[in-house]
């Protein structure tokens, strides 16, 4: 069975990619525009990964890691953040709320792959 | 020796008189004896002639203690009276007196005065050279103050004004119309220009700085001269940096004690930083909006040409989706270059500059407020500091984040009685942690959310900013978090941590250590 992977972003052009690109890769792919959107599909869907932007409307993607982590149902649900903010205490608040990976855009697709795989496997 | 010889012959005299007055008396008793055939004189004509001996004795000796009564006590008497006289004017000396003795009493008297005289030429003479030199100092500082571009104000650590420069006085006392207030003048109260709690804090900071540093490593003086900075802005809207040093006296308040002198006021070195720090301001907008705004479409960029030529063998209709994406992008990229160059002279966003701060100090300081703050009302809150990284240097509005800390605690204790609050402060990789935690009490996250973007009130005193715009001037993340575990919640901050700075602090070259102090 193959792993379900949400991406929460609501840059179209960046998802369009990585939805092309994770479906080649054989994974089932879900895509949220924004934080709430994002919550609910989790809640519902509960994928494996979810690949979480950090700025989106109506939810910040911290805000949205925050509460995926305090559901217990939930906490086991992998996240790897994907943000335009690349200041290190943005990265360190990330981890710190509980993320389990960060990236910061832009990133190399093949990198993006090869973190996806070690949450996947992990 | 000439006394001694004086007092024999005075001896002598008095003894050759009485032997006289005994042999006038027995050769009278001798003559007058009366005889057998009842001659010589009766007894009541030698009573008579004794008794006329005896007023004849007397009166010679009257007479002798008289002169010697005038010599001896009338004389000293009235040369104490002209002593008294002569010494309250310069110039004037005793009369010669009469007598040899008191001569060489009056000489000695005269040479005393006139050595006095000469003392208090000299003592004169001291005193007019020191107002010219103090008066050609003052010139030079006048002149060097009236020329220098920075504001300058003096203060006592009342606040009182004690001396400033044109500049300050047109520069503190302008309105935001353009208006001369005439805020500034001798003898006022700073705290109408500045901010009490900042000039306080800044007041504080400077003299926990200065100190006597006897004994600590990689110290030359033993004297340490501590300094403080701070940003504030002028009623005008200017932005002023202020640099604060210390001066030291003899009569200062106890606790900041440098040697044997101590803090007794403060010297505020003003700069208009509002043009640099436009310019700033500027650069930073643009470089921002270059890196977090391009890092998107970049992203977006770079992840479809990597899928156009990873994987060539796409559908047709999938590679024009990932050219129009390519288009999009770069269509997006220059549209927001041009924006941002466009932007470069309009964007004046507020700046505030930073100041290093031993992490350590700002962890005690903002405990101890913390604590005094929370003591004020009915139940007490406890402040502890523990995992204090004695070595950490943060770079930081010190200001703001101990207003930031304070609000929190001071929340907790009046919202949710919290009894205890502990601070901490670790490295982190080249970030600094700071924590303020607490145990047992439940405060949930969108709570939390709030207070960190509510403006913070800390006893009364309102601020228009909030926590989260304090840690954002501060380059730095703050955000809640609970450890269920441990039952410990706590709100974390993570800040840059800075490089110890090379120029404080500094040795002082002060008068007292008999060193002219250089302006």
């Amino acid at each position: 069975m193959s792993k379900k992977i949400l991406i929460a972003d609501d840059e179209q052009n960046i998802v369009i990619s990585i939805e092309f690109l994770l479906r080649r890769e054989g994974f089932e792919v879900l895509v949220a525009g924004d934080g709430e959107e994002a919550l609910a599909k989790v809640r519902a869907e509960k994928p494996d990964l979810v690949l979480l932007d950090v700025m989106m409307p109506k939810m910040n993607g911290f805000d949205v890691c925050q509460a995926l982590r305090a559901d217990p149902e939930l906490s086991a649900t992998r996240i790897l953040m994907l943000t335009a903010k690349g200041r290190d205490t943005e990265v360190s608040k990330g981890l710190g709320l509980g993320a389990d990976g960060y990236m910061t855009k832009p990133f190399s697709t093949k990198e993006l792959l090869a973190e996806v795989r070690k949450l996947l496997e992990t | 020796m000439k006394a001694t010889r004086q007092l024999y012959r005075a001896a002598l005299l008095a003894g050759l008189f009485v032997l006289a007055v005994v042999l006038a008396a027995a050769t009278l008793m001798w003559v007058t004896e009366a005889d057998g055939s009842g001659g010589g004189w009766s007894a009541a004509g030698r009573i008579f002639v004794l008794l006329l001996l005896t007023l004849a004795g007397a009166g010679g000796a009257y007479l002798v203690i008289a002169g010697c009564y005038t010599r001896y006590v009338n004389g000293p008497l009235r040369m104490a009276e002209d002593l008294a006289a002569v010494t309250t004017h310069s110039g004037l000396r005793l009369p010669e007196p009469a007598t040899p003795e008191l001569r060489a009493l009056g000489q000695a008297a005269n040479q005393l005065l006139a050595a006095r005289d000469a003392l208090e030429r000299d003592v004169a003479e001291r005193v007019r050279e020191a107002r010219a030199s103090l008066e050609e100092e003052r010139s030079r500082l006048a002149a060097l103050m009236a020329d220098l571009s920075q504001s300058v104000v003096v203060c006592n650590l009342d606040g009182r004004v004690l001396l400033y420069n044109q500049r300050a006085k047109q520069e503190l006392s302008a309105g935001p119309d353009g208006s001369n207030g005439e805020l500034l003048g001798l003898g006022r109260s700073i705290y109408t220009v500045f901010d009490r709690a900042l000039i306080e804090h800044a007041l504080e900071r400077l003299q926990s700085a200065s100190r006597d540093a006897d004994g600590e490593a990689g110290v030359d003086r033993k004297k340490l001269l501590g300094s403080a900075q701070f940003v504030t802005a002028t009623r005008a809207g200017r932005l002023l940096r202020a640099h604060m040093s210390p001066v030291l006296g003899s009569d200062g308040q106890p606790g900041a004690q440098v040697g044997d002198l101590s803090v007794t006021g403060f010297v505020l070195v003003l700069d208009d930083v509002t043009s640099t720090n436009e310019r700033h301001a500027r650069r930073d907008a643009l470089i921002q909006s270059l890196i977090e705004g391009g890092r998107g479409p970049l992203g977006s960029l770079r992840a479809a040409a990597e899928m156009l030529s990873d994987f060539s063998d796409m559908p047709a209709q999938q590679r024009d989706r990932f050219l129009g994406v390519i288009r999009d992008e770069a269509s997006v990229l220059s549209t927001q270059f041009e924006t941002a160059a466009a932007a470069f002279s309009n964007d004046l966003r507020e700046r505030w500059l930073l100041e290093e701060i031993l992490g350590a100090e700002l962890v005690e300081v903002a405990a101890r407020r913390i604590a005094e703050r929370g003591n004020a009302g009915q139940h007490k809150l406890a402040v502890k500091s523990e995992q204090i990284d004695e070595g950490l240097w943060l770079r930081v509005d010190s200001f703001g984040l101990l207003q930031a800390l304070s609000y929190l605690a001071l929340r907790l204790q009046d919202e949710y009685e919290v009894r205890e609050v502990r601070l901490s402060l670790q490295r982190s990789g080249h970030l600094a942690q700071l924590d303020l935690y607490w145990t047992g009490t439940f405060l949930n996250n969108e709570a939390a959310m709030i207070w960190l973007q509510d403006p913070m009130n800390i006893g009364g005193e309102s601020s228009p900013l909030s926590v989260v715009d304090v840690i954002e001037r501060c380059n730095g993340e703050i955000w809640f978090q609970r450890e269920r575990v441990s039952h410990r919640a706590f709100f974390r901050t993570m800040l840059p941590a800075a490089e110890a700075p090379k120029d404080l602090p500094r040795a002082i070259v002060s008068a007292a250590e008999g060193e002219r102090p250089e302006f």
